[in-house]
Formats: C-alpha cells, sequence, structure tokens
C-alpha cells in the first residue's frame, strides 16, 4: 500500500529534477501546463522516471489526463495498486 | 577519498552549472552508469556548458535521424562528457532525413564536423503497411530500401568531407510476431539479417563510415528496445535504454576518432589476475585455471593477452614482494599473463598512484593514456585521488565479471583507417573452428591425427593439487569408481612413495584445454591398482583417457609391477565410462560388492598410447 504523502514527495522531486523549478513554485502552482518548462518531451521523461522510480507502468492515457501535481501523484498511486 | 566517485552526478552537475572543470574520475563513473536519468540530467545542464569552461574537448557532431531526436540529445551529450568530450549538435529534420543526405551544402556537412551520426530505426526500412501472405512483397521492399539507404551513405563519404557514424537496427517484435507461419517469419528475419548485414558492409567498403553493431549490443544489455507507448505518442522507436547504448557506442567511436583512447593497462594481481592473495596462500593456493572461479581468471587473463595483441601496453602494480611474484608469474603452470608480456611493472608497497606514474614515465606516455584495474576499493580511491586522469576499472565482486567490466568501456577503441585493416577476419572461437574443421576428413582417426592432439601426463605438482581435487569433486560423467579424493587426501598419495597421483593436459592445434584429467593410483608390490580415473567430458572421443592408463602401463612396466588394475563402480551416470577397461583389453576378473575389478598382465601388453596421440611425459 502505497503512502500517498511519500509518492507526491517522489512525483515532485522529479517534477523539479526535470522541469528545474523550484519545489515551492510547484506547490504554490501546481498545474503543470501553466509552467514554460512544460512540454512533451519533458513529460515522457517524467513519465519515465516516475515509472522507474516506483516500479510502475501507466496508461499513457491517464498520464496525459493528470494535469496537476496531485492528479499526476494519484495515477501513480493508482498504478502502485 | 576513497568515496570520491559516490556523488558522480551531484558533482557533476554542479560544476557544469558553476561553469567549473569537471571530475575526471566524476566522468570515468558516469561512463560506468546505467541510469538514464542521471545522462539526462547532466545532459540537459551541459547544454549551456562551454568546452573551456569544463576542461573538456570541443567536438561537433551532425545527428540526422529518422524518428524524434528528442532524449537522444541530452543523453548523447552526457555520454560523450563521460569520454571527455563536450559535443555541440547540428541537428537535422527528422521528417526529411533522405532529402537532407542527399544535399551536399546541408550544415551537416561541414568539413569541420567531426562526425555525422546517421540513426534509423524499422519504419525507415519498412512499408507503412504489408501483407503477411505476400512476404516476398515485403523482402523486395525491405532490400530496396536498404539498398537506397546504402547509396546514400556512399554518395556522402564520397563527397569527401564527412565521417559517418551509422548502425545496425532491431527488427520489431510486430513484424516478426505478425507473421504466423514459421518459414516466413524465418524468412523475412533473414531478409532483416542482410539488411544489417549489407549496413555492416559499409565499414567494410568505405573508410568514413563506422557502423556500431546496436542489435547485438542490445541483445547482451538485455534492455527493451522500444517502448510501444512512446512509439505511437511520440515516434520514438527507441527506449532511453536502448539509447544509452546507442549513446555509448558513439562515445567508444569518437573517443577513438579524436584520439582519446587509452593505451595501457594497468593491472593489480591478487584477486585481479588471480584469485586468492599470493602472499597468503602461495602460488600453489591461488585461483587460476580449472573450474570456476578459477576459470573466470583464466578467460580474464586470455582477454588481456588478446588487448595485447592488439597492441594494448600491459603494466603491473601489485602490492608484493618483488621476487615473489616474479617466480610465481614465472612458473605457476595457469598463468598466461607472463613477467616478460607487461612492458612496465612496480611490484613492491608504495602507493600505487606513485607506481603507475613512475610507469607512465618509463614508458614516455601521460598518465592519462592509463586504465587502472584493481579489485581494492583502497588503492582505486588513491589513484583516483592523486591521478584522477586515470580510468579506473573496479576488479571486485564476482570474478566472472572481470572480462565484461574491462571490455565494457571500449577504453582501448581505434579506428582501423587502411582498407587492408579493415579486412582483417575477426577472431573466431576455436571451437566453433574444430567443428568446421572435422568435416573435412573421412574418419574420426584421419581428423584427431590432424587435431595434433598433443596430452600431458605428469605427477602431480602442488600447483596441481587443488585443481585435480576440483576435477574430482566435479566430474560426475567420467568418474570411474566415484571416489572423490579430496586436496588433503590427494596431497598425502602425491607425496607418498607406495600411491602416484597423476595430471593430464590437452592441447591441440585450435588452444589449450588445460588440465583435464586425472588419476589415483596405489602401487603395491605385484600390482598397481587405479582406485579412480576421473576426466573433463569435454574432451571425450580424442583418446585422452586411453593415453593416461597407457602412461600408466609404461610406468607399472617400468617399475616391475605384474599387474595393472582397473576398478568400475556403476553410478546412475557414469556410464559413459563403464567401457574403458574392456576396450583397452582388461579383463573382468571378479568384483568387490559393487565394484568390477578388470586386469591386465603387464608383461606383454601392448603399447596403449593411441597413435593419434602425442605424448608428452614430464
Amino acid at each position: 500500500m502505497a503512502d500517498t504523502q511519500s509518492v507526491t514527495d517522489g512525483v515532485l522531486d522529479i517534477l523539479e529534477d526535470v522541469l528545474e523549478i523550484p519545489r515551492a513554485d510547484l506547490e504554490a502552482h501546481p498545474t503543470l501546463r501553466d509552467h514554460e518548462n512544460w512540454d512533451s518531451m519533458g513529460a515522457l521523461e517524467i513519465l519515465s522516471q516516475v515509472e522507474g522510480r516506483f516500479g510502475v507502468q501507466l496508461d499513457l492515457r491517464e498520464f496525459n489526463a493528470a494535469k496537476t501535481v496531485d492528479e499526476l501523484a494519484s495515477a501513480v498511486s493508482a498504478g502502485i495498486k | 577519498m576513497v568515496d570520491a566517485t559516490d556523488g558522480f552526478l551531484t558533482n557533476l552537475t554542479a560544476a557544469a552549472k558553476a561553469g567549473s572543470p569537471l571530475g575526471r574520475a566524476d566522468l570515468t563513473a558516469l561512463a560506468q552508469s546505467d541510469d538514464p536519468a542521471a545522462f539526462r540530467k547532466l545532459g540537459r545542464t551541459l547544454k549551456s556548458a562551454t568546452a573551456e569552461a569544463t576542461g573538456l574537448n570541443a567536438t561537433k557532431v551532425g545527428v540526422l535521424a529518422t524518428y524524434t531526436v528528442g532524449p537522444l540529445e541530452p543523453i548523447l551529450r552526457a555520454s560523450l562528457a563521460a569520454g571527455g568530450m563536450l559535443p555541440s549538435f547540428t541537428t537535422g529534420d527528422y521528417a526529411a532525413f533522405e532529402l537532407t543526405l542527399s544535399r551536399a551544402d546541408d550544415p551537416l556537412f561541414d568539413a569541420g564536423q567531426d562526425v555525422l551520426f546517421c540513426t534509423t530505426d524499422s519504419s525507415y526500412f519498412l512499408p507503412k503497411d504489408w501483407s503477411g501472405s505476400d512476404v516476398d512483397a515485403l523482402t523486395a521492399f525491405i532490400t530496396e530500401r536498404v539498398q537506397s539507404f546504402r547509396g546514400l551513405l556512399a554518395d556522402v563519404v564520397t563527397r569527401g568531407k564527412t565521417t559517418v557514424l551509422t548502425h545496425t537496427v532491431p527488427l520489431p517484435a510486430v513484424v516478426r510476431d505478425g507473421l504466423v507461419s514459421w518459414s516466413a517469419r524465418a524468412k523475412v528475419s533473414r531478409c532483416w539479417a542482410q539488411l544489417n548485414a549489407a549496413i555492416l558492409e559499409l565499414a567494410e567498403e568505405h573508410s568514413a563510415i563506422a557502423v556500431a553493431d546496436f542489435v547485438s549490443a542490445l541483445a547482451d544489455e538485455a534492455v527493451a528496445a522500444q517502448d510501444d507507448r512512446l512509439l505511437r505518442f511520440a515516434d520514438l522507436p527507441y527506449t532511453d535504454a536502448a539509447l544509452m547504448v546507442l549513446a555509448r557506442e558513439a562515445r567508444r567511436f569518437l573517443q577513438a576518432k579524436t584520439g582519446l583512447s587509452r593505451k595501457v593497462l594497468a593491472l593489480d594481481l591478487d584477486n585481479t589476475q588471480w584469485g586468492g592473495v599470493l602472499g597468503e596462500v602461495g602460488a600453489a593456493g591461488v585461483e587460476l585455471g580449472g573450474l570456476y572461479p578459477g576459470s573466470a581468471y583464466t578467460e580474464f587473463q586470455r582477454s588481456v593477452l588478446r588487448l595485447r595483441d592488439q597492441g594494448v601496453i600491459l603494466a603491473l602494480a601489485s602490492k608484493n614482494d618483488a621476487e615473489h611474484v616474479e617466480s610465481a608469474l614465472t612458473e605457476h603452470p595457469e598463468v598466461l599473463l607472463r613477467p616478460e608480456m607487461f612492458s612496465a611493472s612496480a611490484v613492491n608497497w608504495s602507493p600505487k598512484s606513485g607506481n603507475l606514474k613512475a610507469m607512465a614515465a618509463q614508458l614516455s606516455l601521460s598518465p592519462n593514456s592509463f586504465v587502472f584495474m584493481d579489485d581494492s576499493r583502497f588503492e582505486r580511491g588513491e589513484v583516483t585521488a592523486a591521478l584522477p586522469e586515470v580510468a579506473v576499472i573496479a576488479a571486485d565482486g564476482d570474478p566472472a565479471y572481470l572480462v565484461r567490466n574491462l571490455l565494457r568501456g571500449g577504453w582501448f577503441d581505434t579506428l582501423e583507417l587502411t582498407d587492408t585493416d579493415r579486412k582483417r577476419p575477426g577472431l573466431y572461437k576455436a571451437r566453433a573452428e574444430r567443428g568446421n574443421f572435422a568435416e573435412g576428413f573421412g574418419s574420426a582417426d584421419d581428423y584427431l591425427k590432424a587435431l595434433e592432439v598433443v596430452v600431458t601426463v605428469a605427477e602431480a605438482t602442488p600447483f596441481d593439487v587443488a585443481r585435480i581435487a576440483q576435477l574430482a569433486a566435479r566430474t560426475n560423467q567420467f568418474n570411474l569408481t566415484g571416489l572423490r579424493f579430496d586436496q588433503a587426501e590427494t596431497t598425502t598419495m602425491s607425496e607418498s612413495d607406495d600411491h602416484v597421483v597423476l595430471s593430464c593436459s590437452v592441447a591441440d592445434r585450435f588452444g589449450d584445454e588445460g588440465m583435464v584429467g586425472a588419476a589415483w593410483v596405489r602401487k603395491d608390490a605385484d600390482a598397481w591398482e587405479v582406485l579412480n580415473l576421473v576426466m573433463s567430458c569435454r574432451v571425450l572421443g580424442r583418446g585422452v583417457e586411453q593415453a593416461m592408463v597407457g602412461w600408466l602401463l609404461r610406468q607399472a612396466k617400468e617399475s616391475g609391477a605384474a599387474t595393472l588394475r582397473g576398478t568400475f563402480t556403476p553410478s546412475a551416470r557414469n556410464t559413459v565410462s563403464s567401457k574403458l577397461w574392456s576396450q583397452l583389453g582388461f579383463t573382468h576378473t571378479g568384483d568387490r560388492d559393487s565394484t568390477q575389478v578388470h586386469e591386465l598382465a603387464v608383461d606383454g601388453a601392448a603399447d596403449l598410447v593411441p597413435d593419434s596421440i602425442q605424448l608428452k611425459e614430464k
């Protein structure tokens, strides 16, 4: 059973790293596409890192549908179960 | 100091951001990492870095792909950095692959370009749709596409200014498994193998084209080539892990092309070239030769020797007593890397970094042309801290990985630029050749004679005892009585007057099999009795066992014994050896419980050593 907070933390780590956006900014503006650094290639890198870190395989449709940090984290949590 | 390389990614990223030189040891650690996330991250950070600030060599790389370049660029940038290069990329438009190749004035072909990396995926060679019931149409299409690809690349290099690097391409499962008929599938796979052969052939035909065998490298790394989601969503035919493999090939090529390859391999001795510590177990006690783990060290020595044959200079860096090492390297029968193979040698108790530096001076080379391999984390750390420009390879862990760890980085790659060099036939395995060789002979006897089998039989020396005990413990099929004499018993027998322990080694024109057989014999006044005889099944069918008994017969005759007695205890697995005595003319004279006793009168017995074998006695 995945701990929601630790998944969110892990996802934030990856977003911070790939998008090069400080965590505080991501928390203040959680809608991913609002960030200038967000693009489709970055998104795919996030996908592969998230899958590697949590050992999950996501349905790309669900991944693409996640608009915010929390939605992304819950897509990952769903995958962990 | 010892942990200098553990935080390599943090160190490298920080240095790249700060515009300061990247640590050499961190770069070596990066070269040995398989983490795509690390490569992507560093690759992104290095995008705005300069060669001057980072201390890397500026390299110009053109990239032309049949697919979305996307993640290839950062991964390739980090991979080249691991080899000491900072690339600036000129990227062609992927939607115009062929058009770009045919446009002579495209910036991709500028003379200043170090290489044009021409990377393709299966989509280039396959029709959009194809019929499973007409594979001839499919194979015709593939064949035509590869010819056109070959023509385009040949034109590029014929124009004269560009060096091209390309690669073989994996056949996607959708094609292979999309064919339900085995015969059609084989046909398409053959066509695909020919496609890759035709791509590889470019390297033989044009000195300015290099081809990486991506397909083999992928198979060896066992990484998924394709992520179906990424392919459908973003036209990314290769996973990050596959791109890492491709980028490593590109790094190796560019290192060789830009003169960054290494020339010297400096090797530790204990637990690197053999198992165990010479000073503790003595020369006879080190693990080398025989079965695992000794075999792993033998294979490592063989690989090192193969590098030496290709011009790599060997240096010995060992903390040991010099005389002890000299005599062990000279006398140990299984050592392949003899003292004279090392162009420089430092066997003493001083720090290894100083020794490497001294040897570099002796060879008139810089330490940056050295690769250093050692099992000790401490020694590696010491060398890294003092001489960060030395590429350091770990030799600890399971010795089975020694060869892979040595070769995987491709540190010694060179380009062979003359056509003669390029056509040098590849090295092939002795066993495979042995098979082909056998086809040309009318009878097994002719074959055996031409094989030039040399069997060396000798009384066991202290060097042999460990290997003999290992043979006794591991041999199940050609094991006459199942008596497994251990190292202590074997030593006692070999040192006593009323026993003889013999060891048997085999070589033929294709190579040396090493020690493959042993026998334990009790010498009574009137009779010699073979308590057990074991032989590795690797050499079955060459008359080796017969030569061993032949040697015993000669010895028994010389000592005046009247009878040579053989024993056989049947087990579930040793039927292969059940007929030995009767085939050699021994008479089954009785049984002791389940053990058969076979005897041969020594006097008047014909010599048993087969004609096809040259028997050497030591």
